[in-house]
This record gives structure tokens, sequence and C-alpha cells, in this order.
């Protein structure tokens, strides 16, 4: 923080600056804008998650999983620090568990949204805490699989429910090329296709970082259960992005 | 309290459903006479002198001082009121411990409670009660409801599984209306237009079943009331004495009719001024003996307290 | 210890023992073709006198379920207290009606927790998004679902005439009938049964009505005369039958022309 206004009241997410913001989270959504880009969609009868995993080393055999199962309808994907994204992941879990235990029924997605949410903006009022540098993108069904869900919980304890979401370092050029999709009649497969496209469409060449995709999904093919998509599907998915770019170029 | 033999031991079980007694006091665990002692690790036999050789008969706790009662309340339903009423005798055993005491209890300027059971319990539960409403009214400002009273004895009598021996009967008249509750001992409770209980509770349980209804006048109320704790009075051998009886309406005060029946006066007061020469004197003999040392003379008594213990030694009737 | 013809009668025996206000009770709750019928008598017993008797045994736990409570009373209105409120404060988080399921599993795992303390028996009855459905929560509190489900003291008298009785898809005037009957033979046979009959009827437009049955349908011969005894001394008056309350003709078992006055005495 540079001298000006507020300058020394960025240190802790106890205090506020003096025009009213609470620098910590601020910083925590930076730390979302540095790491890799995480997208979700709700399509028809459907909801797709993609990662884009950087390959930080080229000895790595292959990247650790980003996308988390929480409950057998529901998934998460997310973008931030990777410790807190995975502590996340289980809080979440463990959150799914408890429910299931007290109710002996599945947690909507929405609740766990807003208990997520909570549960972040409690680390952004107190000093004891450093607010979770992680957005989650949380997906799946509820237990009687009507609708698909979508909702993505920011740093700050923001929590909305999507269409199509995205977040990371690439999120406003994503945001512009989901805009553009027919969402309520996007098929599970067409889905797949086109979360594959978009994020090798938005990955930054000029830094030439080499990256893995991950992709799940929840879909009448999938009994609404959250899984990854299938290697075969997304072997084609990436193929197809990857010409798309290439005639992209091309033209 | 102290038990029969001088010993303070209670059983802190409650009573298991299988036992022909009802109630099991010195052996909690009746195996520990029979063969499967030994199974029990951790079994003393230091106990089991004592336990063979405690009599049948002393088996039994002492007993507390219960108010064997006729209590009761009803609805008005054509005022919009509430009546309660209750006898006056307090017992322990077979002695009345008490001829005039009072067990229409305060817990509101609305809400009144009569109590039958353990006199010190119900004296201590409306306390306790009370205070919470007081402090619920300072907080609220507003007045108390007769159905928070209700949830307030129930959850205080719940955890104690009967072993707070408090029967009662709440009424009151909130801004919903008049409201009876029978609050049981174990913390259950039934929302009725008139209740009875206590020892008494089946005598003025007649009286109410053959002539309740809900066009009675508030007068008419007050007069069943006043006949349902006298049948319990008088037929009823643990109520007795005088009868109480509280009327609440809306927005007044209660008023409190404290012994606005004394069918139990004495026709025979007592009379303690004798006649002179009363006794006659047969015979006066006068023993000398050698005067002893003279003590320092005692502080005489104020002659007002001499009195008292004269008339507390002197036998009643 | 003494040997009895039910699990139903034992446990009320044991309550008699322990000292309690009883619930020694005819509840029961059947499916229909578009909601639930629960029902109870209302009976509240201490000892051999009766507590009270015009008790309301069926407590709504949320706009759309009841729990009919049998066993101590007093643990009863404590349990179905709690999962009132804590089924109130699930529908707010889930901005939506609980299930029947949510609910009865709820009352079984407290009822679990505490049983060897409390003495419970519950039927959870109730219409969610799925339909109607009925839980069974006994003694040992296993949560067991069932087209109809009866419990209580009373129950041990009545298993036989439901069995010959339950349909599926019956009407709501059918099975209102069905429940009314059930429960009248209960009562007349339970020492511990008696008093009227209340009834709530959920549908699947979540709407709930709530029914007391003064009169309830008399079926032997000897409470039959009792009443009409009764009705001479005055202390009865000539019961208004409903229509609803005549007694299915299909049914071969019992052979009553109108119910509460068949078997007069000449």
């Amino acid at each position: 923080m540079s001298h000006g206004l507020g300058s020394g009241y960025d240190l802790s997410a106890g205090t506020y600056s003096q025009d009213g913001r609470v620098f910590q989270v601020e910083y925590a959504a930076k730390a979302v804008e540095n790491s890799g880009n995480a997208i979700g969609i709700r399509g028809r009868d459907c909801v797709v998650l993609g990662v884009d995993k950087p390959r930080v080393s080229e000895m790595l055999v292959r990247a650790a999983p980003k996308n988390a199962t929480l409950s057998q309808n529901i998934g998460m994907t997310s973008a931030g620090l990777v410790a807190d994204c995975r502590t996340l992941a289980n809080w979440c879990r463990e959150e799914c568990r408890s429910y299931k235990n007290q109710y002996h029924t599945e947690i909507p997605v929405r609740v766990l949204s807003e208990r997520l949410s909570l549960e972040m903006q409690e680390h952004t009022t107190t000093s004891y805490y450093r607010p979770y540098g992680a957005t989650v993108i949380l997906g799946g069904f509820d237990e009687d699989h009507t609708k698909p869900q979508l909702f993505m919980v920011e740093p700050s304890g923001k929590s909305f429910g999507y269409r199509a979401c995205s977040c990371g370092m690439n999120q406003s050029p994503a945001r512009t090329e989901l805009e553009k999709l027919d969402l309520p009649n996007l098929g599970a497969e067409e889905a797949v296709m086109t979360v594959a496209r978009i994020l090798h469409q938005i990955h930054d060449e000029s830094k030439n970082l080499a990256f893995e995709l991950e992709l799940s999904w929840a879909c009448a093919a999938t009994g609404f259960r959250h899984v990854p998509v299938p290697p075969e599907l997304l072997a084609r998915a990436e193929e197809a992005a990857k010409r798309f770019l290439e005639e992209r170029d091309h033209a | 309290m102290v038990g029969a033999n001088g010993e303070s031991r209670y059983a802190p079980a409650p009573p298991k459903p299988s036992d022909p007694d009802g109630f099991c006091f010195h052996s909690p665990h009746p195996e520990v006479f029979s063969g499967q002692a030994r199974h029990h690790h951790r079994h003393s036999h230091q106990n089991m002198a004592s336990l063979k050789l405690q009599p049948a008969d002393q088996k039994v706790l002492p007993k507390a001082k219960k108010t064997g009662t006729t209590i009761c309340g009803l609805i008005c339903h054509r005022e919009g009121c509430v009546v309660l009423g209750a006898d006056t005798r307090a017992t322990s055993e077979a002695i009345i411990a008490d001829k005039n005491c009072s067990k229409i209890h305060y817990l509101a300027p609305n809400i009144y409670c009569c109590g039958a059971g353990t006199a010190a319990d119900t004296e201590h539960v409306t306390q306790l009660i009370s205070s919470n409403l007081k402090l619920l009214r300072l907080n609220s400002g507003r007045q108390s409801r007769v159905d928070v009273a209700c949830v307030l004895l129930k959850r205080h009598l719940f955890p104690y599984q009967g072993y707070v021996s408090a029967a009662l009967v709440l009424g009151g008249v909130d801004f919903t209306g008049p409201h009876i509750y029978q609050v049981w001992p174990h913390g259950s409770t039934d929302s009725l237009d008139y209740v009875t209980m206590g020892s008494g509770s089946m005598a003025a349980m007649s009286m109410f079943e053959s002539r309740y209804s809900h066009d009675l006048t508030l007068d008419q109320c007050k007069d069943l009331v006043h006949d349902a704790v006298l049948a319990g009075i008088f037929n009823d051998e643990g109520s007795g004495s005088n009868v109480d009886i509280t009327i609440i309406e809306r927005n007044k005060p209660a008023q409190i009719l404290r012994n606005m029946d004394t069918p139990n006066t004495r026709l025979h007061p007592m009379r303690f001024q004798m006649p002179l020469k009363n006794t006659v004197v047969l015979r006066e003999f006068i023993e000398l003996h050698e005067a002893a040392p003279v003590a320092p003379a005692a502080v005489p008594a104020p002659a007002k307290k001499a009195e008292d213990e004269e008339r507390a030694a002197m036998p009643l009737e | 210890m003494q040997a009895f013809a039910t699990p139903e009668q034992a446990f009320h025996e044991a309550l008699k023992a322990k000292g309690g206000v009883d619930l020694g009770t005819s509840i029961m709750a059947c499916r229909f073709n578009g909601g639930v019928v629960c029902g109870s008598d209302s009976r509240t017993s201490t000892g051999s006198y009766v507590a009270n008797r015009i008790t309301d045994k069926l407590t709504q736990l949320t706009p759309n379920i009841y729990v009919c409570r049998s066993g101590s009373s007093a643990d009863t209105q404590i349990l179905s207290d709690y999962v009132r409120y804590f089924l109130e404060m699930h529908s707010l988080e889930l901005d939506n009606r609980c299930s029947v399921y949510t609910a009865a599993h709820m009352l079984g795992d407290l009822a679990y927790q505490y049983k060897e303390q409390m003495q419970t028996s519950f039927l959870v009855a109730g219409v969610d998004s799925t339909g109607p459905h009925i839980f069974c929560v006994p003694l040992g509190s296993p949560v067991i679902e069932e087209p109809w489900s009866i419990g209580g003291s009373g129950s041990s008298y009545i298993y036989g005439h439901c069995d010959a009785t339950y349909r599926e898809n019956m009407t709501q005037d059918e099975c209102i009938q069905f429940v009314t009957n059930a429960l009248s033979l209960a009562m007349q046979r339970d020492g511990s049964s008696g008093g009227v009959i209340r009834l709530a009827v959920m549908t699947n437009d979540f709407k709930v009505e709530r029914r007391l049955i003064t009169d309830p349908p008399s079926f032997s011969r000897a409470s039959t005369a009792c009443k009409t005894a009764r009705r001479r001394l005055g202390l009865l008056s000539p019961p208004a039958l409903s229509p609803s309350l005549v007694f299915l003709p299909r049914f071969p078992l019992f052979v009553v022309s109108a119910p509460g006055r068949a078997a007069r005495s000449p």
C-alpha cells in the first residue's frame, strides 16, 4: 500500500480504512485474480465445472485435482490459493455430512453456498483470521434432481446464483464469452465442449505457460451425480478447442 | 432431612418400573442379594449386613410436608376472566401442619398459580417463575403471557422428572384472553376450561363436571369454584379449613379473596382464663433444704416472651 | 414380570408404574389417494384417573406435518416442542416446506438419543412435495414408513380390523371413515383410551382440516346398552350423527344398522 488515504489500515481484516474499506478482503480478491481460471456453466439439465491448472514444472507427472466432489450430487471448482481451496472443499464436505446427519436429506446447493458464504464472511471480520484467498464455484443438483444449480462464493462472503460464472486471472474475457452462449438450450456434452473451448481461448498465451484442463459435470447421463468428465470426452473436447483456436488464427 | 435410622442416605435411582413396590429405597440393585452380586465388579459387601438387617418398615423416606390439597380453576367465558380456588390445609403425614396456609401463589399481576404437592416445591417453583416473568416484563415492557408462564414451568419441572413435586393449576388473563393450564410434576401440561388438582381433585371435578357451562356469569363461576373447594374440604381428608379464591379479570387488579369462606371455625372457642381456685389443693407439703451457694441472678426474660412460651406450651383444645 | 399381550401394553403398564401422566392411547394415521388422515382418542390418564378427557394428542410440527403422540405426556410434549422448533429453523433455511421424512427422522434421532429416559411412541404424518407420508416412530425409535399405522395401548385391539379393512387408494371420506371406525373400536375395548376422536386431514394441496368427533360410532352391544342407560339418566344427549359416520355397508364383520343406537334394548 502506497502512501495515501487509508495507508496503514491494510494489515488486518479487523480494521476499516478511513474511507470504509477492508483492504485485506480486497487483497484476497487479488489473490484469486493471480491464479488460473475456473468456469461453471448451468446448461439444460446439466452443470459443468472447468478449471485450468498451470503446469508448474515440466517434471510434474500430473497436476493435483482441483475440482472436488462435496456430496453425491454437488461438486465445486475454485480459483485462488490452492491450499485455501482444499481447506474450503473439506469444510464443505463436513457441512454436507452434518446436514445429512441432522436432516437425513442431501443439502441443497443453495443452502451449502449460504453456509459457505457465512464461513468465508466470518474470516473477513476479525484480525485473528486471514480472509480465504479463494473463490468457490458450487454446482450440482438438489435431491429432487429437478433443476441444475450453480453458485459462486467470493472471498468477501458474497454468494450469488448464476447461469454461468467465472473467476481467476482472465475472468472478464471468460465472462464475455459466457454471455454469448444460449445457456438454457445447452446440452451436457455441448456444455463440456464449450467450457473446454473458453478455457483454451482465454488462456494467456503471452505468458506461454503450459496448462492442464480439468472438467467435471453432473447431468442425467451421470445419474445427476457430480463426477469428472470421462477422459475420452475430455480429450475430444480439448481437440475441438485446439482446432477452434487454429481455425480462428487462420481466419 | 434425616432417615428413620439416623442415616441421611437416599436412593438417587428412580424407581424401576419392574419393582413390585414401585419404589426401592435401600437397594436400587435388587440383585445384590442374589448370586449375581459377584459379577458386579466394584461391588462392596460392606453394606450387606446393614441392608439385610434393615427392617421392612424402615424402607420408607421420611415424609415431607405435603399440601394434600384441593385446588381448582376455571375460565369464565362470558366475562373473559379466570377464577382460581384452593383450600388451606397443609399436612405432614397424619398431622395438619398448617390450618390456614395459602396455596394461591402470585406469578404476575395478571397470572396466579395454585400449588399442590410438596409445599416447599410449589412455593419455590412459583417464586422462581414469578421472578423470571418479572425479568421478562422488565425487558420487554409488556404484560406477561399465561402460555409463557406455562412453558417456563414445564421447562423447569421436566428435567427433574417428577422429583420436584409440584402439581399446579395455572390461571391468568392476557391480551389473548383467559387461560387455565394444568401442570403436572413430570412437566406435562394441559390447557382446559376447568381443571382441578391435588388429593381433592376428584371431589372438586365432580362439581365442575356437573355444573360448568360456558354461559356462567362471574358470580356463578365464583360460587362454583367455592363449592368445588368445599367439596374437597369436606370429602377429602387431605384438604380442609378455609376457601381461598382469586379472580383475575382483564385490565383489572386481581381480586384476592383470602379466606373468602371459613366453614371450619371453632365451635368451642378456646378459653384460657380458668376461674381462680379451679384446682383444689388437697395437700400442701414444703420440704426444707440447705441453702445452695447463691448463683448470680439470671436476667429475667421479658414478660411478653414468657407469656408466649406459656401459650406455646399450653395444649390446644 | 407380568406377561403382556403386546409391547404397547407392556409399555403402558411400565409407564403407569413410573407414576407419570400417560397418554394410554389409541392413535392412527392412514394415507388416501389425495393426502393423509391422522387421528387419536382424547384420554390422558394418571393411574386410574382421567386427567384430561379432551386432550389434543395431534401436535402440529409444521403447517403440513402432524405428529400423533403416545407414551408419557411430559416426554412426548417436550420432544415434539423441540422438533417443532428445529423444523421451523430448518424450513427457514430451506425457504421451503420441510419433508415428512426429515421430521420423522429428527424425532426418531431425538427419541433414540434419550431412549433410556423417555417413553415415547409417535406417528408422524404429513404431506410434502413428494406427496402424503406416514412414519411410525415406536419405542426403540426406528423410523418406518407405512401406508397406515396405529399406535398406543389401544392399537393392540384393532390390528386385525385394520388389516382386514385397509384398501389402497381410498377416497378422503373413506379414509376418514376407516380411521374413525378403527379408533372407536380401540377406544371401546381399551380402558386407557376414550373420550372423543380428534382428526387432522392433510391434503396434497397443503390444506389442513381439523375435525372433532364427539360421538364416535359404537359397535358393541355392551357399550350401546351403556349409552342407552346414560341417555335415560340424562347424562348423554342423543348424538347428532353426521352422514359421514354411517358405517360402511361393505364391511362384513359387524352387523350394525345405525351406529350408536343399533341395539337399543326394547
